[in-house]
């Protein structure tokens, strides 16, 4: 099977009065609906590195394919393309904006991408909303809403655009355990449902047990 | 399609979600608009009025007989004869004579021919001084003769009656100005004695006062039949001037110079004569202009600088939207609607601000002369190109200055957003 993403030989150097290396010689690849966890000390890269997969960055060596597509020099509006076409993000902080209403929120991948598209795809994202247990906070504002509400918005937003990728740095990072776990289980599930692959990033090694493979970290190579 | 749901719908958002930011902006704008408006349609309405109190009561274009230049010694035909002899120091006295144009209808009608379009009226003019006595007062007049039906239309004296009539002035009766009648204490109906330049007197009867706010007609001038002035001027005929009224009162000097060519007359306009209300005038244009881009750039640079505020503000959920794939362009519409949609808003505002004031000024009236005429305090030109100026004005310095917080917005790196979190 053609992975859906695979990095060759990645590394990332920021340039500054003395350049840090923060990945080296990262390669790796992630299987259609497969979810991965990616585990590692502070200051490991793990950020770094869901940058460059999600084309917020790029990198200074190395190759990154992106469904089959080979993504490591594309130009801005094509890595906004991309972005906005095949993959979801989810950070840990929910940045929903807060003068939409949660539907809007969880609708506004579809809404970049054009009105046709949000019109198309309003029931759908209705419904991921009712099975996050958001049915009755629809027209909620963001700021109407609890930690968690807010994370599982950011959760169904991140699936809106029906990407192939699922990106997600330490989303639970602002919840409590509980919280953590729910969101977690919801990614896990929803993302096996629909066959989406995730990448996510996480410091919970009990979060990270669920995940189908754990990628460890160290100093920006990956250790085996 | 270059703005869709998305773009529309953040901005709008965000200008009714920051409020308090929305309604700076749009005051600062409205402003400007409204003290533009305000300096726009007063300072038009004072020069219109400017320009209105210097031609209304004079023609814009004047024809008149040459000069008659005396001839200098050598040029005497007597000059050539050796057998004359030439007397130096001989004083000799030139007859003051009216100059006079004895062919009138045929220079009307040349006129008619070079000018066919442009003049609202022709008037033959029949003047001349002469003295107004009243029992034992007396007061030197000019004497304006013409047909009356005619000389309204170049001069608007039946508009400015205070009292009785101008039109369909008879033989023997003559119009005076007001302050003519109170010097003399003359009434309607009254009897006046003429006696011209030319040493021939009539009594007249007072038909008509007029009060037209220039001093120099309300106190010295006397307006007769054609006929009657003639009679008195000695003219047979003849006439002193013929007085043209322009459809634009600008046009007058370029019409003088051309009529110049033409015809073997002295020709006179209203613009030459009065260089110095026009070097005002144009001083006001200037210094108008100047206070306008100056309110302009103000309020450009005020807008600029709330919406680079709320950019910076904004700077996280521009990034997010970025990092889900809104492109830069995108971000440059968001913010360069909302520059637009405000000074829009703004100058609306501005211009119904504006329109009250003006117009509330310009009801006030007050009464400017002795026979209870009034005018307006201020002279507003309440026009909709002032209007159109402002807000015109307005929205463009409004985009532009939009166009810088748009595009610093269009630059942010979702990279730094997410990681500054
Ligand atoms: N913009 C930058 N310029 C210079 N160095 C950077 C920059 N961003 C990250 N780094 C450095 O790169 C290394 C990797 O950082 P990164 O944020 O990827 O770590 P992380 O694994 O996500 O850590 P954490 O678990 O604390 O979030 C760190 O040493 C960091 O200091
Ligand atoms: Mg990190």
């Amino acid at each position: 099977m053609i992975p859906l993403l695979e990095l060759c030989s990645v590394g990332k150097v920021y340039p500054g009065g003395v350049a840090t290396r923060a990945l080296e010689e990262v390669s790796f690849a992630v299987a259609p609906g497969e979810f991965v966890a990616l585990v590692g000390a502070s200051g490991s890269g793990k950020t770094t590195l869901l940058n460059l997969v999600g084309l917020l960055d790029t990198p200074t060596e190395g190759s990154l394919r992106l469904a089959g597509r080979d993504v490591t020099g594309a130009a801005e509006d094509l890595r906004a393309e991309l972005r906005r076409d095949l993959l979801g993000f989810v950070f840990q902080f929910h940045y929903l904006l807060p003068e939409f209403t949660a539907l809007e929120n969880a609708l506004m991948p579809l809404r970049i991408r054009g009105t046709a598209a949000e019109d198309a795809g309003r029931a759908r994202v209705r419904a991921l909303l009712e099975k996050v247990d958001l049915g009755d906070r629809l027209h909620h504002r963001p700021g109407q809403l609890s930690g968690g509400q807010q994370q599982r918005v950011a959760v169904v937003r991140a699936l809106a655009n029906d990407p192939q990728v699922i990106l997600a740095d330490e989303p639970t990072g602002n919840l409590d355990s509980r919280n953590a776990h729910a969101v977690c289980d919801l990614l896990r599930s929803l993302t096996k449902e629909l066959h989406k692959s995730v990448l996510l990033v996480t410091h919970d090694e009990t979060i990270a047990a669920k995940a189908d493979r754990i990628l460890h970290l160290r100093d920006g190579r990956l250790v085996t | 399609m270059l703005i869709s749901r998305f773009e529309l719908s953040v901005a709008r958002r965000q200008l009714l979600h920051n409020r308090g930011q929305t309604l700076l902006t749009l005051g600062v704008v409205a402003t400007s608009v409204t003290l533009i408006v305000f300096l726009a349609t007063l300072i038009g309405g004072l020069q219109r009025r400017i320009i209105g109190d210097t031609t209304s009561m004079i023609p814009h274009v004047v024809v008149s007989a040459p000069e008659r230049l005396p001839l200098a010694p050598w040029e005497l035909p007597s000059a050539t004869a050796p057998a004359a002899p030439l007397f130096v120091g001989r004083v000799v006295k030139l007859e003051q004579r009216l100059r006079k144009i004895e062919d009138w209808p045929a220079v009307v009608a040349r006129l008619r021919e070079l000018m066919p379009g442009g003049v609202a009226a022709r008037v033959a003019v029949a003047e001349g001084q002469g003295v107004v006595s009243r029992e034992s007062n007396r007061k030197p007049v000019t004497l304006v003769g013409a047909v009356p039906a005619e000389f309204t239309r170049v001069v608007d004296l039946q508009s400015n009656l205070a009292a009785g009539r101008y039109l369909g002035l008879n033989g023997g009766e003559a119009v005076i100005g007001y302050k003519l009648a109170a010097d003399l204490n003359l009434r309607l109906g009254d009897r006046v004695r003429v006696l011209s330049s030319e040493a021939v007197s009539a009594d007249f009867l007072v038909a008509g006062i007029v009060d037209t706010g220039i001093a120099v007609i309300d106190r010295s001038s006397l307006f007769l039949n054609l006929k009657d002035a003639q009679s008195l001027l000695n003219l047979g005929s003849a006439v002193t001037r013929i007085g043209l009224r322009l459809d634009d009162v600008f046009d007058a000097s370029r019409q003088r110079e051309r009529l110049e060519q033409y015809l073997p007359y002295e020709i006179n306009d209203w613009m030459r004569d009065n260089q110095r209300v026009l070097s005002g005038i144009r001083a006001q244009n200037d210094s108008s202009r100047m206070i306008i881009v100056f309110t302009v750039l103000a309020s450009g640079l005020a807008v600029a600088s709330i919406m680079v505020m709320s950019v910076t503000r904004k700077i996280q959920e521009i990034g997010i939207l970025k990092a889900i794939g809104a492109k830069s362009r995108q971000i440059l519409v968001i913010f360069a609607l909302q520059g637009l949609a405000v000074c829009a808003a703004g100058a609306a505002l501005g211009c119904a601000v504006g329109w009250v004031l003006c117009d509330a000024l310009g009801r006030i009236e007050v009464v400017v002369s002795a026979t209870g005429r009034t005018a307006q305090l201020f002279p507003v030109a309440n026009e909709p190109f002032y209007y159109g100026l402002a807000a015109g004005l307005a929205v463009v310095s409004g985009v532009l200055a939009s166009l810088y917080p748009a595009w610093s917005a269009s630059r942010v790196d979702p990279i730094h957003v997410i990681r500054g979190q």
